[in-house]
Protein backbone atom coordinates (compact mmCIF):
# COMPACT_ATOMS: atom_id res chain seq x y z
CA UNK A 1 0.00 0.00 0.00
CA UNK A 2 1.36 3.42 -0.97
CA UNK A 3 1.87 5.90 1.84
CA UNK A 4 -0.56 8.76 1.64
CA UNK A 5 2.01 11.50 2.21
CA UNK A 6 5.17 10.18 0.76
CA UNK A 7 8.09 12.58 0.33
CA UNK A 8 7.27 15.18 2.98
CA UNK A 9 5.31 16.09 5.99
CA UNK A 10 1.64 15.79 5.97
CA UNK A 11 -0.33 18.90 4.94
CA UNK A 12 -1.27 19.66 8.52
CA UNK A 13 2.36 19.21 9.49
CA UNK A 14 3.43 21.69 6.84
CA UNK A 15 0.97 24.24 8.12
CA UNK A 16 2.12 23.68 11.66
CA UNK A 17 5.73 24.00 10.62
CA UNK A 18 4.97 27.18 8.75
CA UNK A 19 3.16 28.55 11.77
CA UNK A 20 6.05 27.67 13.99
CA UNK A 21 8.47 29.28 11.59
CA UNK A 22 6.39 32.43 11.51
CA UNK A 23 6.18 32.57 15.27
CA UNK A 24 9.89 31.98 15.54
CA UNK A 25 10.57 34.77 13.05
CA UNK A 26 8.31 37.11 14.96
CA UNK A 27 9.95 36.22 18.24
CA UNK A 28 13.38 36.71 16.70
CA UNK A 29 12.36 40.02 15.22
CA UNK A 30 10.98 41.12 18.55
CA UNK A 31 14.16 40.09 20.25
CA UNK A 32 16.45 41.77 17.79
CA UNK A 33 14.40 44.92 17.49
CA UNK A 34 16.21 47.75 19.20
CA UNK A 35 14.69 49.23 22.27
CA UNK A 36 12.65 52.34 21.72
CA UNK A 37 14.99 55.26 21.22
CA UNK A 38 15.37 57.55 24.16
CA UNK A 39 14.67 61.19 23.44
CA UNK A 40 18.11 62.78 23.44
CA UNK A 41 17.97 66.44 24.38
CA UNK A 42 19.22 69.01 21.96
CA UNK A 43 22.35 70.79 23.06
CA UNK A 44 24.41 73.76 22.02
CA UNK A 45 27.85 74.65 23.27
CA UNK A 46 29.72 77.94 23.28
CA UNK A 47 33.41 78.08 24.05
CA UNK A 48 35.06 81.14 25.51
CA UNK A 49 38.80 81.02 24.99
CA UNK A 50 41.71 83.40 24.93
CA UNK A 51 41.94 84.18 28.64
CA UNK A 52 45.42 84.08 30.09
CA UNK A 53 46.40 84.86 33.65
CA UNK A 54 49.86 85.32 35.01
CA UNK A 55 51.27 85.86 38.43
CA UNK A 56 53.52 88.81 39.15
CA UNK A 57 57.24 88.46 39.63
CA UNK A 58 59.38 90.32 42.11
CA UNK A 59 62.49 91.16 40.14
CA UNK A 60 65.92 91.04 41.62
CA UNK A 61 67.77 94.36 41.87
CA UNK A 62 69.20 95.11 38.47
CA UNK A 63 72.57 96.14 39.87
CA UNK A 64 74.51 94.93 42.85
CA UNK A 65 77.93 96.34 43.64
CA UNK A 66 80.33 96.36 46.54
CA UNK A 67 83.11 98.61 47.76
CA UNK A 68 85.90 97.89 50.23
CA UNK A 69 85.74 100.32 53.12
CA UNK A 70 88.71 99.22 55.22
CA UNK A 71 89.84 96.35 57.34
CA UNK A 72 87.21 93.68 56.91
CA UNK A 73 84.50 96.17 55.92
CA UNK A 74 82.52 96.16 52.69
CA UNK A 75 79.70 98.34 51.47
CA UNK A 76 77.08 96.63 49.26
CA UNK A 77 74.86 98.78 47.08
CA UNK A 78 71.99 97.81 44.76
CA UNK A 79 69.34 99.38 42.65
CA UNK A 80 65.84 99.79 44.00
CA UNK A 81 63.02 97.51 42.95
CA UNK A 82 59.58 99.03 42.48
CA UNK A 83 57.26 97.94 45.24
CA UNK A 84 59.97 96.27 47.26
CA UNK A 85 59.49 96.66 50.97
CA UNK A 86 62.84 95.20 52.04
CA UNK A 87 66.04 93.63 50.79
CA UNK A 88 68.18 90.86 52.13
CA UNK A 89 71.93 90.72 51.48
CA UNK A 90 73.44 87.31 51.85
CA UNK A 91 77.21 87.02 52.38
CA UNK A 92 79.85 84.43 53.16
CA UNK A 93 78.26 82.29 50.52
CA UNK A 94 74.91 82.53 52.22
CA UNK A 95 76.18 81.73 55.68
CA UNK A 96 75.19 85.17 56.86
CA UNK A 97 72.50 87.65 55.87
CA UNK A 98 71.18 91.03 56.76
CA UNK A 99 67.85 92.63 55.85
CA UNK A 100 67.30 96.30 55.31
CA UNK A 101 64.76 98.61 53.76
CA UNK A 102 67.40 100.74 52.04
CA UNK A 103 69.52 100.12 48.98
CA UNK A 104 72.92 99.75 50.62
CA UNK A 105 74.47 98.15 53.64
CA UNK A 106 77.92 98.22 55.25
CA UNK A 107 79.19 94.97 56.63
CA UNK A 108 82.19 94.67 58.94
CA UNK A 109 84.17 91.65 60.06
CA UNK A 110 84.27 90.04 56.65
CA UNK A 111 87.86 88.87 57.20
CA UNK A 112 87.64 85.61 55.37
CA UNK A 113 86.23 86.83 52.09
CA UNK A 114 83.38 85.21 50.18
CA UNK A 115 80.46 85.84 47.91
CA UNK A 116 77.39 88.01 48.37
CA UNK A 117 74.07 88.74 46.66
CA UNK A 118 70.84 90.54 47.37
CA UNK A 119 67.15 89.69 47.10
CA UNK A 120 64.22 92.06 46.99
CA UNK A 121 61.05 91.40 48.99
CA UNK A 122 57.49 92.58 48.51
CA UNK A 123 55.24 92.22 51.50
CA UNK A 124 51.57 91.56 50.81
CA UNK A 125 49.00 91.53 53.58
CA UNK A 126 49.33 87.82 54.25
CA UNK A 127 52.49 86.73 52.50
CA UNK A 128 55.84 88.06 51.33
CA UNK A 129 57.20 87.30 47.91
CA UNK A 130 60.95 87.38 47.30
CA UNK A 131 62.96 87.81 44.15
CA UNK A 132 65.57 85.49 42.83
CA UNK A 133 69.16 86.37 43.85
CA UNK A 134 70.85 89.26 42.17
CA UNK A 135 74.20 89.08 40.48
CA UNK A 136 76.80 87.60 42.82
CA UNK A 137 79.79 89.64 44.00
CA UNK A 138 83.02 88.28 45.45
CA UNK A 139 84.90 90.09 48.22
CA UNK A 140 88.44 89.28 49.39
CA UNK A 141 90.51 90.33 52.41
CA UNK A 142 94.20 90.95 51.85
CA UNK A 143 95.35 93.98 53.81
CA UNK A 144 92.23 95.95 53.07
CA UNK A 145 88.94 94.67 51.72
CA UNK A 146 88.65 94.30 48.00
CA UNK A 147 85.46 93.74 46.13
CA UNK A 148 84.73 92.72 42.60
CA UNK B 1 -38.58 -6.45 -5.24
CA UNK B 2 -38.49 -2.94 -3.80
CA UNK B 3 -41.22 -0.62 -4.84
CA UNK B 4 -40.43 2.76 -6.50
CA UNK B 5 -43.58 4.36 -5.26
CA UNK B 6 -43.29 6.96 -2.58
CA UNK B 7 -43.97 5.51 0.66
CA UNK B 8 -45.70 7.73 3.16
CA UNK B 9 -43.52 8.42 6.18
CA UNK B 10 -44.58 7.68 9.60
CA UNK B 11 -46.01 11.23 10.04
CA UNK B 12 -48.10 10.95 7.02
CA UNK B 13 -46.09 13.25 4.69
CA UNK B 14 -44.36 11.68 1.80
CA UNK B 15 -40.53 11.86 2.06
CA UNK B 16 -39.94 13.75 -1.21
CA UNK B 17 -42.39 16.39 -0.12
CA UNK B 18 -40.79 16.86 3.26
CA UNK B 19 -37.39 17.16 1.57
CA UNK B 20 -38.76 19.81 -0.69
CA UNK B 21 -39.97 21.86 2.28
CA UNK B 22 -36.61 21.63 3.91
CA UNK B 23 -34.85 22.72 0.78
CA UNK B 24 -37.22 25.61 0.36
CA UNK B 25 -36.61 26.74 3.93
CA UNK B 26 -32.89 26.60 3.49
CA UNK B 27 -33.13 28.51 0.26
CA UNK B 28 -35.15 31.23 1.90
CA UNK B 29 -32.63 31.42 4.69
CA UNK B 30 -29.78 31.82 2.23
CA UNK B 31 -31.66 34.48 0.31
CA UNK B 32 -32.43 36.27 3.55
CA UNK B 33 -28.83 36.21 4.57
CA UNK B 34 -27.66 37.46 1.22
CA UNK B 35 -30.33 40.12 1.14
CA UNK B 36 -29.58 41.44 4.60
CA UNK B 37 -25.80 41.33 4.46
CA UNK B 38 -25.52 44.43 2.32
CA UNK B 39 -27.38 46.59 4.78
CA UNK B 40 -24.62 46.59 7.40
CA UNK B 41 -22.38 49.24 5.80
CA UNK B 42 -21.96 52.12 8.26
CA UNK B 43 -22.42 55.67 7.17
CA UNK B 44 -19.40 57.86 7.64
CA UNK B 45 -18.58 61.50 7.43
CA UNK B 46 -15.30 63.38 7.44
CA UNK B 47 -14.42 66.95 8.26
CA UNK B 48 -10.87 67.95 7.23
CA UNK B 49 -9.14 70.48 9.42
CA UNK B 50 -6.25 72.07 7.57
CA UNK B 51 -3.92 74.94 8.15
CA UNK B 52 -2.17 73.62 11.25
CA UNK B 53 1.64 74.00 11.03
CA UNK B 54 4.04 72.25 13.36
CA UNK B 55 7.48 73.80 13.60
CA UNK B 56 10.35 72.34 15.60
CA UNK B 57 11.91 74.63 18.15
CA UNK B 58 15.60 75.48 18.18
CA UNK B 59 18.28 75.56 20.85
CA UNK B 60 20.76 78.33 20.27
CA UNK B 61 22.98 79.65 23.03
CA UNK B 62 25.21 82.64 22.62
CA UNK B 63 27.73 84.20 24.95
CA UNK B 64 28.51 87.85 24.49
CA UNK B 65 26.63 87.62 21.22
CA UNK B 66 28.62 84.81 19.70
CA UNK B 67 28.41 81.09 19.18
CA UNK B 68 32.11 80.98 19.99
CA UNK B 69 34.18 83.60 21.73
CA UNK B 70 37.86 83.73 20.90
CA UNK B 71 40.44 86.06 22.26
CA UNK B 72 38.41 86.78 25.36
CA UNK B 73 40.69 89.13 27.28
CA UNK B 74 38.33 90.60 29.83
CA UNK B 75 39.51 88.08 32.39
CA UNK B 76 43.12 88.22 31.35
CA UNK B 77 45.67 89.71 33.66
CA UNK B 78 49.40 89.56 33.36
CA UNK B 79 50.68 90.11 36.86
CA UNK B 80 48.39 88.93 39.61
CA UNK B 81 49.61 89.45 43.11
CA UNK B 82 48.47 87.74 46.28
CA UNK B 83 44.98 88.97 47.09
CA UNK B 84 44.49 90.35 43.61
CA UNK B 85 41.46 89.49 41.49
CA UNK B 86 39.98 90.02 38.08
CA UNK B 87 36.31 89.91 37.16
CA UNK B 88 34.22 90.20 34.05
CA UNK B 89 30.56 89.98 33.13
CA UNK B 90 29.42 87.66 30.37
CA UNK B 91 26.04 87.81 28.72
CA UNK B 92 24.36 84.47 28.12
CA UNK B 93 21.47 84.58 25.65
CA UNK B 94 18.89 82.12 24.45
CA UNK B 95 18.83 82.96 20.76
CA UNK B 96 16.67 79.96 19.93
CA UNK B 97 12.94 79.47 19.95
CA UNK B 98 12.66 76.93 22.73
CA UNK B 99 13.45 77.27 26.41
CA UNK B 100 16.84 75.96 27.40
CA UNK B 101 18.80 75.13 30.48
CA UNK B 102 22.47 76.08 30.56
CA UNK B 103 25.47 75.16 32.61
CA UNK B 104 29.14 76.09 32.35
CA UNK B 105 32.49 74.49 33.00
CA UNK B 106 36.07 75.71 33.03
CA UNK B 107 39.45 74.31 32.18
CA UNK B 108 42.88 75.76 32.87
CA UNK B 109 46.36 74.78 31.79
CA UNK B 110 49.44 74.28 33.94
CA UNK B 111 52.14 74.22 31.31
CA UNK B 112 54.87 75.58 33.56
CA UNK B 113 54.02 73.21 36.37
CA UNK B 114 53.86 75.97 38.95
CA UNK B 115 50.21 75.39 39.74
CA UNK B 116 48.68 78.81 39.20
CA UNK B 117 45.44 77.30 37.90
CA UNK B 118 45.01 75.26 41.03
CA UNK B 119 45.75 78.25 43.20
CA UNK B 120 43.15 80.53 41.65
CA UNK B 121 39.80 80.82 43.36
CA UNK B 122 36.63 81.18 41.31
CA UNK B 123 33.43 83.01 42.10
CA UNK B 124 30.40 83.27 39.83
CA UNK B 125 27.52 85.57 40.60
CA UNK B 126 24.59 87.15 38.86
CA UNK B 127 26.05 90.63 39.06
CA UNK B 128 25.53 92.72 35.97
CA UNK B 129 28.65 94.77 36.54
CA UNK B 130 31.98 94.30 38.21
CA UNK B 131 32.99 96.16 41.33
CA UNK B 132 36.27 97.74 42.29
CA UNK B 133 39.20 98.45 40.05
CA UNK B 134 42.32 96.66 38.93
CA UNK B 135 44.12 94.83 40.34
CA UNK B 136 41.14 93.86 42.44
CA UNK B 137 37.95 93.89 40.39
CA UNK B 138 35.31 91.67 41.93
CA UNK B 139 31.82 90.26 41.62
CA UNK B 140 30.26 91.68 44.75
CA UNK B 141 27.12 89.54 44.90
CA UNK B 142 26.56 86.11 46.30
CA UNK B 143 27.65 83.08 44.36
CA UNK B 144 25.13 81.38 42.13
CA UNK B 145 23.74 78.05 43.24
CA UNK B 146 26.04 75.28 42.18
CA UNK B 147 28.80 77.65 41.15
CA UNK B 148 32.31 76.25 41.26
CA UNK B 149 35.03 77.65 43.47
CA UNK B 150 38.06 76.41 41.55
CA UNK B 151 39.08 76.12 37.93
CA UNK B 152 38.89 72.80 36.17
CA UNK B 153 35.32 71.68 36.64
CA UNK B 154 31.88 73.08 37.05
CA UNK B 155 31.67 76.82 36.72
CA UNK B 156 27.90 76.92 36.92
CA UNK B 157 26.91 73.41 37.86
CA UNK B 158 23.25 73.96 38.53
CA UNK B 159 21.36 74.45 35.31
CA UNK B 160 19.78 77.83 34.75
CA UNK B 161 16.70 78.14 32.59
CA UNK B 162 16.47 80.76 29.91
CA UNK B 163 13.30 81.52 27.96
CA UNK B 164 13.64 82.22 24.26
CA UNK B 165 15.02 85.63 23.40
CA UNK B 166 16.07 86.34 26.96
CA UNK B 167 19.49 86.99 28.42
CA UNK B 168 21.23 86.50 31.70
CA UNK B 169 24.41 88.11 32.89
CA UNK B 170 26.94 86.24 34.94
CA UNK B 171 29.92 87.71 36.66
CA UNK B 172 33.05 85.58 36.83
CA UNK B 173 35.79 86.45 39.29
CA UNK B 174 39.23 84.86 39.55
CA UNK B 175 41.23 85.54 42.68
CA UNK B 176 44.80 84.74 43.63
CA UNK B 177 44.52 84.05 47.35
CA UNK B 178 46.35 86.38 49.68
CA UNK B 179 48.40 83.48 50.95
CA UNK B 180 49.57 82.39 47.50
CA UNK B 181 53.06 80.98 47.70
CA UNK B 182 56.02 82.98 46.44
CA UNK B 183 56.81 80.07 44.15
CA UNK B 184 53.88 81.06 41.97
CA UNK B 185 55.77 84.10 40.72
CA UNK B 186 55.74 84.25 36.95
CA UNK B 187 53.33 81.34 36.62
CA UNK B 188 50.79 81.47 33.81
CA UNK B 189 47.62 79.63 32.92
CA UNK B 190 45.24 79.68 29.99
CA UNK B 191 41.61 79.51 30.98
CA UNK B 192 38.74 78.32 28.81
CA UNK B 193 35.07 78.48 29.66
CA UNK B 194 32.45 76.28 28.08
CA UNK B 195 28.76 77.09 28.21
CA UNK B 196 26.39 74.29 27.32
CA UNK B 197 22.68 74.62 26.68
CA UNK B 198 20.24 71.72 26.72
CA UNK B 199 16.64 71.39 25.73
CA UNK B 200 16.18 69.17 28.76
CA UNK B 201 14.70 71.49 31.35
CA UNK B 202 14.45 68.88 34.08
Amino acid sequence: MTPRHRGGPRPHGRARAAAHATLAALALAAGLHPAPAQAAPWTDTVGVIGTTLGAATVPAPATFTCTGLGLGSVRFTWSAVAGATSYTVSYDGGAGSVTTTGTSVDLAGLLSGGTAWVRAHVAYPSVTWSSVPSTTRTYTFVVVSLCG
Amino acid sequence: MPSHRATPARGGVPRPLRSLRVQAALGLAVVACVATTGTWAAWTDEVPVSGATVTAGSIDLTVDGGNAVTGYASLSVGAMVPGGSVAAVLTVRNAGTAPLRWTATSTATNADGKGLAAALAVKVTGDTAVSGSAPATTCAGTALAGAGSTLGGALVGTGRTLAPATTEKVCVQLTLPGTAASGLQGATTAVALTFTASSDLS
